[in-house]
């Protein structure tokens, strides 16, 4: 088997508190392969995104602490801030919970496109406006050409979060992080948008770690799953395993929280 | 049938929230009137020579004439058209409201930008530093820095301006502390953007509404320290028409011949206030839950 696109192992993010340390992710390890999609599940606070965000080195050096993390063929652990700079939105992209508030109001749609561009290929002009109308148009915004003069506020809620992924997907990367992508957003909504991401993660070969707690999502659109409470790792396996067979009784708990149609319970009887 | 169907809206033109808080600023009466008054000064300080009925430091012969059809305002101590000296110093103060605050605004904006953002260690040392500033008013620092640098009107400017610097950075550290914590500044930064793009494009963007209305109302403010610091002896030095300065010449006789003093000291209101209103207008223009009237 190939190396993985990204190892992290016994990762650890302390929080300091004012009554002491709340540890928020408490030794973490998994890997995420070429192509494949990992969901990471789990209640509110059990550290799901913090996990994403300390990969990312938003969470800064201080606190967070792991035996390695390598991503796209970089030490995340080592790299310098330049480095992890060219390798955020590059090689890694990232999409986030709330598209109402992910996109800087005053800039129009088609100045914080083409800064993907101009960060990351230095690409600008005409060049970098093409790829915004070739991206608008590749997530399914109508009428890309004229909207890229557009601000956030004349925008819908499911076409600010086509403009945050064509955002994220803008550079290629080789890992597509999705931060619960749709649980702002109305259930036919949701559906376009799990569309796009899993036609775009075809066409671009990305590997996909979707957060979500929405087990419906995970379902449809997961290969592997990991199931975190209080920041560790409680079960992990493929998708269709977990489902059917789970192992641990937070992740059956979970899965009993869902309702499903093809059982019946006492209510539907 | 296609014919009955109305045609198609057209699409509401783009518009961004810059022109929409310029829409609500000209909706704003007094902003209007502000607007109409700094125009005319600005069109008396570029046309005085023009507009000016003499020159301003002509000795028409007689001293301290009452206000007439021939001296709308008077003659001075020596004999110099008021009005000419009023309109000719109109090039000074707005110059030196104009200057001065660039002179506060860019230190202030980049100390507070750097406070806001990076905070730590960054912001204490700046904080406690724009502190110590504050603990002194504005006129008594831009004193210490005249006494530093000597008098003149460009080291006024200057001074008028530094002692400005603290009052910036506390509201541009502010206003980034707000928009720092927002989604959009986070996304920003995992998307690859650096420090300096993030505060310069990103934040920066988003705080300068307070930014212009502060600014505005700083200019009125600048215009008034700088005519004090005159006032004083420590800005313009004669013969140089100069509202502060002239008003200083002027309160000697301010029982005989009150028009001396009062000429400068009302132009100096005019403007103050023009500025005022502009400011509130801005104000109203980028504070959407300000309502218009």
């Amino acid at each position: 088997m190939t190396d993985p696109l990204l190892s992290i192992r016994n990762l650890a993010v302390r929080f300091r508190g004012e009554r002491g340390d709340t540890m928020a992710v408490d030794g973490v390890s998994f890997d995420l392969h070429a192509g494949e999609t990992l969901a990471i599940v789990g209640e509110s606070g059990s550290g799901k995104s913090v996990t994403m965000l300390a990969v990312m080195g938003l969470l800064g050096k201080a606190g967070v602490s792991a035996d390695s993390i390598f991503g796209c063929g970089h030490d995340l652990l080592k790299a310098s801030d330049v480095e992890m700079r060219a390798i955020r939105g590059r090689q890694i992209g990232m999409i986030f919970q709330d598209p109402m508030t992910s996109l800087n109001p005053v800039l129009t749609i088609g100045r914080q496109l083409t800064e993907m561009f101009e960060i990351h290929l230095g690409l600008s002009g005409a060049a970098s406006r093409k790829g915004a109308i070739d991206l608008l148009k590749l997530v399914g915004v109508p009428s890309a050409e004229t909207r890229l003069k557009d601000y956030p506020h004349q925008f819908s809620g499911g076409m600010r979060q086509r403009v945050m992924i064509a955002m994220a997907v803008a550079c290629k990367p080789q890992i597509l992080i999705a931060d619960e992508p749709t649980t702002a957003l109305d259930v036919t909504i949701q559906a376009q948008i799990l569309d796009i991401l899993s036609g775009l993660q075809r066409e671009f070969g990305m590997a996909m770690i979707m957060i979500s707690h929405d087990l419906g999502v995970v379902a449809g659109i997961a290969d592997r799953m990991l199931v975190m409470h209080s920041g560790r790792i409680v079960e992990q396996g493929l998708v269709d395993d977990v489902f059917a067979a789970p192992k641990m009784p937070y992740t059956r708990s979970l899965l009993a929280a869902v309702p499903r149609f093809d059982l019946e319970t006492e209510m539907t009887r | 049938m296609a014919a009955d169907l109305a045609p198609i809206a057209a699409v509401e033109a783009p518009r961004s929230p810059w022109r929409q808080s310029m829409r609500r600023f000209l909706a704003h009466k007094g902003a209007r009137i502000g607007l109409l008054m700094l125009a005319a000064w600005l069109i008396m300080a570029v046309g005085a020579p023009y507009i000016a009925p003499y020159d301003p430091n002509a000795l028409l012969g007689k001293a301290r004439l009452a206000p007439s059809l021939a001296n709308w305002f008077g003659t001075d101590q020596l004999g110099r058209d008021v009005l000419s000296r009023v309109i000719f110093g109109s090039r000074i103060s707005l110059t030196l409201g104009f200057v001065s605050v660039f002179f506060g605004l860019v230190p202030g904006v980049v100390l507070g930008l750097a406070a806001g953002y990076f905070g730590g260690w960054t912001d204490t040392l700046i904080s406690r530093f724009i502190d110590a500033m504050l603990a002194f008013p504005s006129i008594i620092l831009a004193l210490v820095i005249i006494a530093t640098l000597g008098p003149g009107i460009v080291n006024v400017m200057i001074a008028v301006g530094i002692s400005a610097v603290p009052e910036y950075a506390r509201l541009v550290r502010g206003s980034v502390l707000s928009v720092k914590a927002q989604p959009y500044v986070e996304a920003a930064w995992l998307v690859g953007n650096s420090s300096a793009r993030i505060m310069f494009r990103h934040i920066f963007a988003n705080i300068n509404g307070p930014l212009i209305v502060f600014t505005t109302l700083q200019v009125g403010n600048a215009i008034l320290v700088g005519a004090g610091l005159s006032f004083l002896g420590l800005g313009a030095q004669p013969p140089t028409s100069e509202w502060g300065l002239m008003s200083s010449e002027g309160r000697q006789f301010l029982q005989r011949a009150w028009w001396i003093a009062a000429s400068p000291g009302l132009a100096i209101l005019s403007v103050v206030v023009a500025f005022n209103l502009i400011g509130d207008g801005l104000r109203s223009g980028f504070d959407p839950k300000v309502r218009v009237r």
